[in-house]
């Protein structure tokens, strides 16, 4: 790297580090939401109390 | 107005998922082969020698930093005045993206700034604009949590987004406007002034980011789209009451 290496390779790992920790994060946030709400969907009671007229 | 049918949570979540293959696989391939050109098959330039590689990271960094926060501008400005449900969430869901882009710019520009500049910083319109782009990004998250009330928050946080946008061409034009150390910007509309081995590279990156972007925001809608829905069951089961909306999931 022309003795730049020092510059050049803490920005792809600081790239790696903020793209791959948003898709990390964002990924865990949505499957945490949808666990969430699978939880609340099993106690809470169904839209129209049950009557299937 | 056909946005409105998107304002579903089931109708998003099919269209989101019928879209994320077209922008995960594309953000993939396009970063590998941005990364291959960029690190292994472009040359040294001739004045920069091998730290123009850090330009594949900086340069798309401060094109989503810049094009992000125009987007939040406009869904803002969407949401609050024709209240569209998704609007001022896709704001939302794309600020801290926006804020990461901006940090990574900023710290890119850093590390190119002293084998270049001889300083890691100066206080010259280009950078300090980019700063404030930083803080005013902070700010609308902050914001958007700082009211009881989260339709206060994302109505406050819009008028920030509104209003900060004015520093977007600011940033663009600051290098014309004013003597700076950064250099003026090498491609345009109407001229590029990049030779194409070192073009090739920053063009997928930013492409890759692009696609990365996208597949991102649609991930972080999702689940913003399910923690209100997840919101709205708990207070209905708080008050003794069906939740709304509970046959919507798609």
């Amino acid at each position: 790297m022309g003795g730049h290496a020092a510059f050049i390779w803490p920005v792809y790992g600081m790239a790696a580090v903020v793209l791959g920790g948003f898709l990390f994060v964002s990924l865990r946030s949505l499957r945490a939401r949808e666990r969430e709400v699978d939880a609340l969907e099993k106690t809470s009671p169904r839209r129209g109390g049950g009557n299937s007229s | 107005m056909i946005l409105q049918q998107y304002a579903n949570p089931a109708r998003f979540n099919r269209l989101a998922d019928r879209l994320m293959p077209y922008l995960a696989w594309p953000a993939g391939l396009l970063m590998a082969a941005g990364l291959y050109f960029g690190l292994f098959d472009s040359p040294p330039d001739y004045q920069q020698g091998e730290t123009v590689r850090i330009m594949y990271i900086h340069v798309p960094s401060a094109i989503m930093a810049e094009g992000i926060f125009v987007l939040m501008a406009v869904a803002s400005a969407v949401g609050l005045i024709w209240r569209h449900p998704l609007a001022h969430l896709s704001a939302q869901a794309a600020a801290p993206v926006g804020a990461g882009f901006t940090f990574l710019c900023l710290f890119t520009g850093s590390l190119w700034g002293k084998p270049m500049w001889g300083t890691w910083w100066v206080w010259d319109a280009r950078l300090t604009s980019v700063l404030i782009l930083f803080f005013l990004y902070l700010g609308y998250i902050a914001l958007k949590d700082a009211f009881d009330d989260p339709a206060r928050g994302e109505k406050a946080a819009a008028i920030l987004a509104l209003v900060g946008s004015v520093n977007v061409p600011i940033i663009k034009f600051s290098v014309d406007w004013w003597n700076t150390l950064h250099q003026p910007p090498s491609l345009g509309v109407t001229k590029v002034a990049i030779h194409s081995s070192i073009l090739l590279p920053l063009l997928l990156m930013a492409a890759a980011f692009g696609f990365y972007f996208g597949a991102i925001l649609l991930i972080r809608m999702k689940a913003l789209m399910l923690a209100r829905r997840a919101r709205g069951m708990a207070m209905a089961q708080a008050a003794g009451r069906p939740a709304a909306g509970q046959e919507a999931r798609g």
